[in-house]
C-alpha cells in the first residue's frame, strides 16, 4: 500500500475509533465517499480492533516462558507426554488434571483460540469393556443434561464416532477452585482412547 | 555454571551492536537460560495456585540481564531499543527452534477414534507474528518499532515514547492500529496488504 493511502486509512481509522460505534457508519460514509476499497480496509481494521485477543496481553518473553513451561511439565510426566498437544475435534490437550478409575483427565483448550474456555477431557483406557463404558456414558449424559446450576458441569457438546457408536461424548467446564463450592464436575468429554 | 555478570552482558550487547556474531550467540545462551528459569518459576507458581505477574517477571529479566543503573550507554533510550531488538530476534528463534509455530492449512487433525498424536499446534505463533511485523515495517516503520518495544521489549507506553521520541498518545494510537493490522494478518488477511 502506498504511504499516502496508508496515512489516509490511518486518519479515518483513528477518527472512527474515537466516535461511538453507532455513529461510525456515518463517519465512514463521509470520509470514504465512493472509495469502497478504502471503506473495506478501515472497516476490517476496526473489526479486528474490537475483537478480544489474547495475543498482545502479555510480553513475548512471558508467552515463550509459558509455552516452555508446558513442555517441561509434560516432559515430567512421561505417561501424558504423548497426549499433550493432541488435537481432538476442535480442542487441543494442553495439560493433565489427574487420573481416574476409567482413565486420565486432561485440560484442553479450543484449538482455534476463539474462546478462552478450558475444558476437561477424560480419555478412557483401552481395553475397558465397551458395553459398560457406553452404558455409563448414557447414564451420565442424562444426569448432566438435567443440571442447570452454574457450578455444575454442563453438557456443552456431544457426538458419536463415525461408526455411529454412542460414545457419550460431552464436555464439562473446568471449574476454577474458587467457584467450585465443593461440587466436582463428574462428567467430562469421554471417549475411547 | 554461573551466568555472565551485568557488566559482561553490557559488553556483549555493545559487541553485538558492533556486528559481533559470537556476542549474539553468547547473548542467546543467556536469554535461553533466562527463559528456562522463568519457565520453572512459572510452573512453581502455578503449582501453588498463584497467578503470574507479568510486569514483575519482565522487570526481573532486565535486572538480571543488565543492571540499568550501571549501564554505560549513550542513553537509556538507546539501551531499551537495543534490548527490544535483541528480544525480538532471540525469542523468534526460540519459537522456531522449539516448534512453536502453527502448521499450514493442510495439517490434518485426528478423528475421535484414533489415538495418535498428529498435530500439536501452539496457541500463539510468534514466528508468523514476527514475519507479519516485518511486513508492517515495510509500510510503517514507526508502528513496527512500537510493537517491537512494547511486545518484544516489554516496555511501557511512556518508555516507548521516550525511545522513539514521539508522544505517548502517538504510541497508544500506533499500538492500537498495529495490533489490529497484525491480528488481521495472522488471520490470513493477505489480500489486504499494507
Amino acid at each position: 500500500m502506498e504511504p499516502e493511502r496508508w496515512q489516509h486509512v490511518e486518519r479515518i481509522y483513528h477518527a472512527a475509533m474515537q466516535c461511538e460505534p453507532a455513529e461510525r457508519g456515518f463517519l465512514l460514509e463521509e470520509a470514504c465517499a465512493e472509495d469502497k476499497a478504502l471503506r473495506d480496509e478501515v472497516e476490517s481494521l476496526l473489526h479486528y480492533a474490537e475483537r478480544p485477543a489474547k495475543l498482545f496481553e502479555r510480553p513475548a518473553i512471558e508467552i515463550m516462558a509459558q509455552a516452555f513451561a508446558e513442555d517441561l511439565r509434560s516432559a515430567e510426566s512421561r505417561d501424558s507426554t504423548r497426549m499433550i498437544g493432541m488435537r481432538i475435534a476442535q480442542y487441543r490437550i494442553v495439560g493433565k488434571l489427574g487420573a481416574g478409575g476409567m482413565g486420565d483427565v486432561y485440560r484442553a483448550v479450543r484449538a482455534d483460540d476463539q474462546y478462552e474456555k478450558q475444558v476437561a477431557i477424560k480419555l478412557v483406557r483401552r481395553g475397558l469393556d465397551t458395553e459398560s463404558v457406553e452404558a455409563r456414558f448414557r447414564r451420565e449424559r442424562q444426569i448432566l443434561a438435567g443440571f442447570e446450576h452454574e457450578n455444575i458441569a454442563r453438557l456443552i457438546d456431544g457426538g458419536t464416532t463415525d461408526e455411529g457408536h454412542p460414545q457419550g461424548n460431552r464436555i464439562s467446564k473446568q471449574l476454577q477452585e474458587s467457584d467450585k463450592k465443593g461440587i466436582v464436575p463428574s462428567g467430562a468429554f469421554e471417549f475411547s482412547a | 555454571m554461573t551466568g555472565p555478570t551485568p557488566s559482561e552482558i553490557t559488553q556483549l550487547l555493545h559487541a553485538w551492536r558492533e556486528g559481533d556474531s559470537q556476542a549474539l550467540e553468547r547473548l542467546t545462551e543467556v536469554v535461553y537460560s533466562e527463559l528456562h528459569r522463568m519457565a520453572q518459576r512459572y510452573m512453581a507458581r502455578e503449582r501453588d495456585g498463584h497467578t503470574l505477574q507479568s510486569t514483575a517477571l519482565i522487570g526481573e529479566v532486565y535486572v538480571r540481564l543488565v543492571k540499568v543503573s550501571e549501564v554505560e550507554w549513550h542513553d537509556r533510550a538507546h539501551f531499551f531499543a537495543v534490548c527490544a531488538q535483541l528480544m525480538r530476534r532471540i525469542l523468534t528463534d526460540f519459537a522456531r527452534s522449539h516448534g512453536y509455530q502453527k502448521r499450514g492449512a493442510g495439517a490434518r487433525h485426528i478423528p475421535l477414534d484414533e489415538a495418535l498424536v498428529i498435530s500439536a499446534e501452539p496457541q500463539i505463533d510468534l514466528v508468523s507474528l514476527e514475519q507479519a511485523l516485518t511486513r508492517l515495517g515495510e509500510t510503517d516503520l514507526r508502528k513496527s518499532k512500537v510493537v517491537e518495544m512494547r511486545f518484544f521489549g516489554g516496555l511501557t507506553i511512556e518508555q516507548t515514547a521516550e525511545v522513539l521520541q514521539i508522544s505517548p498518545e502517538t504510541v497508544t494510537r500506533d499500538w492500537n492500529m498495529a495490533r489490529a493490522w497484525l491480528l488481521r494478518e495472522l488471520d490470513g488477511g493477505s489480500d489486504h496488504g499494507a
